[in-house]
């Protein structure tokens, strides 16, 4: 199989898994696996799981909802739905409970797969077939011919209809601007594509050892779950609570011997603001990608500092560009005081900064950034409106006209060619690298009974999410029934409940009076 | 005590943290509310919490925060 062929995901992990099988592929707290028997037990839970899947085409066209932990149980439950054909619509366990019911019933899969311990999975309310991993693997047929790996095409299951590269590979849900979650559709070619150029910019090599941060169903899990599949690393799942422990989690990093991180900026500037290195080092890590949000300077400059023989990458792209946009290699110290852009596209990738009107922007202006190329998404999961306003054809200044995502991050162009981050369009904000619409958590809060009227304001002073609200709500209740329904980041950390919502002459909401009362909560 | 009460009940008020003894251990705070009450206690109190005071037993409930508070 040359690496020009087209590939799945499935390809790379068969060629992988029998060049090193002993080796270890992924740790968690738990357990650790190897790749050949990380590929058996993908292949045998596959065939188990076909069994379940509707054997009409809805099986492979609706996808398999899977419930997720950050364990080695996530990339085998991964493998195993790609194995029979289908693709995957994670959601995380730690979610609560009205959250996923949310988000399986915007996936409307005909399957649900439990992949973790899910204390709630008996009120999930789902409508399709249900099965958990222990019954999975218990239910895995004898072995057979096909449990022997297979290359090239092939490389599926004898019945299962074969995976090409344009398929699905997964749907990523992430927050919405209407109040509602919504999925991203990613395919496996652009997957590939921008793990293996990725790799190549960041030097990664099959000696490399990741440490997973990310949450399982977020579009960062491709780099931590894929890049073994691609290259042969291994991904140490790192245990979520280590990541407001730094001195702990750096002792980690040491003990399983972690050379690259691709990491959340806002982790980085928690470490540099409380001075971990004073305490604790870092013995094997020598490469640093962030990504997520802007990472001041003075605290990339602190890890700079540190790790003087680390190499540091600013990675910039949203989940409908399969994270792929642009990357800035910072192989000299930074000036605290300078902004760090976010660089230079991809290869495979094309930028435009484009008006209102899709209009090319003029140079050194700040516009909307716009990308084309082999990174974009499919489109998002059920809703062809969204889709054709968030992709549209446009046409950039050489005359040719593309298909582009919108990404509603605004941009400008640098003398030196590189790309400079000029914040949002809208009211989309990112805290600790979660991408978070305002607009979802007031819907969420103005369905709390007793609130009259509800409008989240965030402080970037403090990254702070405070929650201004009318009514005879109180803030103990507002605060519990919003934890039954969003993630713990959505939460707001400031309640504050006024007599009337301060108003411009025309009627709608004083942002700036908002924002100043939430600089004072 | 108060203002330390005060603190906590701003970022949670779902929580009663006069009779919480093991915030961290049962899950009852999360990454998000130990950053967000490191930066306000250091603001308050004119304190610097680092990283090697960053330790479960440190936080596990408002008596436990006060006495780190008090040991600077």
């Amino acid at each position: 199989m040359s690496d020009k062929e087209k590939k799945t995901l499935l390809d790379y992990l068969e060629r992988t898994a029998a060049a090193v099988p002993d080796k270890t592929m992924f740790v968690d707290e738990r357990e650790s696996v190897a790749f050949g028997d990380f590929a058996k037990r993908a292949r045998g839970l596959g065939r188990a799981l076909r069994a379940y899947l509707n054997r009409s085409d809805e099986g492979r066209t609706g996808g398999v909802a899977v419930v997720v932990d950050k364990s080695v149980r996530t990339p085998l439950a991964y493998a195993a739905i790609l194995y029979t054909g289908s693709f995957y619509l994670p959601v995380d366990v730690d979610l609560p409970l009205a959250r996923k019911r949310q988000l399986l019933d915007i996936a409307g899969a005909p399957l649900l797969l439990i992949a973790a311990a899910a204390q709630d999975a008996g009120e999930l309310d789902f409508g399709g077939a249900m099965i958990t991993y222990e019954e999975l693997e218990n239910s895995i047929p004898e072995a057979d011919e096909s449990d022997e790996p297979t290359t090239g095409a092939g490389s599926r299951e004898a019945g299962a209809p074969a995976l090409t590269e344009d398929d699905p590979l997964c749907v990523i849900f992430t927050s919405g601007s209407t109040g509602v979650p919504k999925g991203v559709t990613l395919s496996h070619a652009a997957a590939v594509r921008y793990l293996t150029e990725f790799a190549s910019v960041v030097g990664l090599n099959a000696d490399d050892r990741l440490a997973g941060q990310s949450p399982p169903d977020y579009v960062a899990a491709l780099r931590d779950i894929y890049f073994p599949f691609i290259l042969g690393v291994c991904t140490c799942f790192v245990p979520k609570r280590l990541f407001s422990l730094p001195a702990e989690l750096f002792g980690y990093l040491n003990e399983h011997r972690v050379t690259a991180l691709f990491w959340v900026a806002p982790i980085l500037s928690y470490c540099a603001e409380l001075r971990v290195f004073d305490t604790a080092k870092l013995t094997t890590v020598d490469k640093v990608v962030f990504t997520g949000s802007v990472l001041p300077s003075a605290h990339l400059r602190y890890w700079q500092d540190r790790l003087p023989n680390a190499l540091f990458i600013n990675h910039y792209g949203p989940t409908e560009a399969t994270a792929t946009v642009s990357y800035y290699r910072a192989d000299r110290p930074v000036d605290p005081d300078e902004p760090l852009p976010i660089g230079i596209p991809l290869s495979y990738v094309g930028v435009e900064l484009m008006d209102e009107d899709g209009r090319p922007a003029k140079r050194g202006e700040t516009a909307e950034i716009c990308v084309r190329g082999g990174g974009l998404a499919i489109g998002y999961w059920r809703d062809p409106a969204l889709t054709e306003r968030s992709f549209p054809t446009l046409t950039a200044n050489d005359g040719r006209s593309e298909r582009y995502f919108r990404t509603g991050d605004l941009g400008s162009l640098l003398p030196d060619g590189n790309l400079a981050f000029r914040g949002r369009k809208d009211s989309q904000i990112k805290l600790m690298g979660h991408r978070i619409e305002l607009a979802e958590i007031e819907a969420a809060a103005n369905r709390v009974p007793g609130v009259g009227q509800a409008i989240c304001v965030y402080e970037p002073e403090r990254k702070l999410l405070a929650l201004f609200y009318t009514g005879a709500a109180e803030n103990r209740d507002m605060a519990k029934r919003l934890r039954e329904i969003l993630p713990d980041f959505m939460i707001p950390r400031r309640f504050c409940k006024l007599d009337a919502i301060p108003r411009l002459p025309g009627g709608k909401p004083d942002a700036q009076r908002l924002r100043e009362l939430a600089k004072r909560a | 005590m108060r203002e330390l009460i005060d603190i906590l009940e701003k970022i949670r008020p779902d929580v009663d943290f006069a009779k919480e003894r093991a915030l961290i251990d049962d899950g009852i705070l999360s990454s998000f509310d130990i950053i967000n009450i490191v930066t306000d206690i250091n603001l308050a109190f004119s304190v610097g919490i680092n990283v090697a005071d960053l330790i479960p037993e440190n936080f596990n409930s408002a008596d436990a925060m006060m006495a780190l508070i008090e040991s600077f």
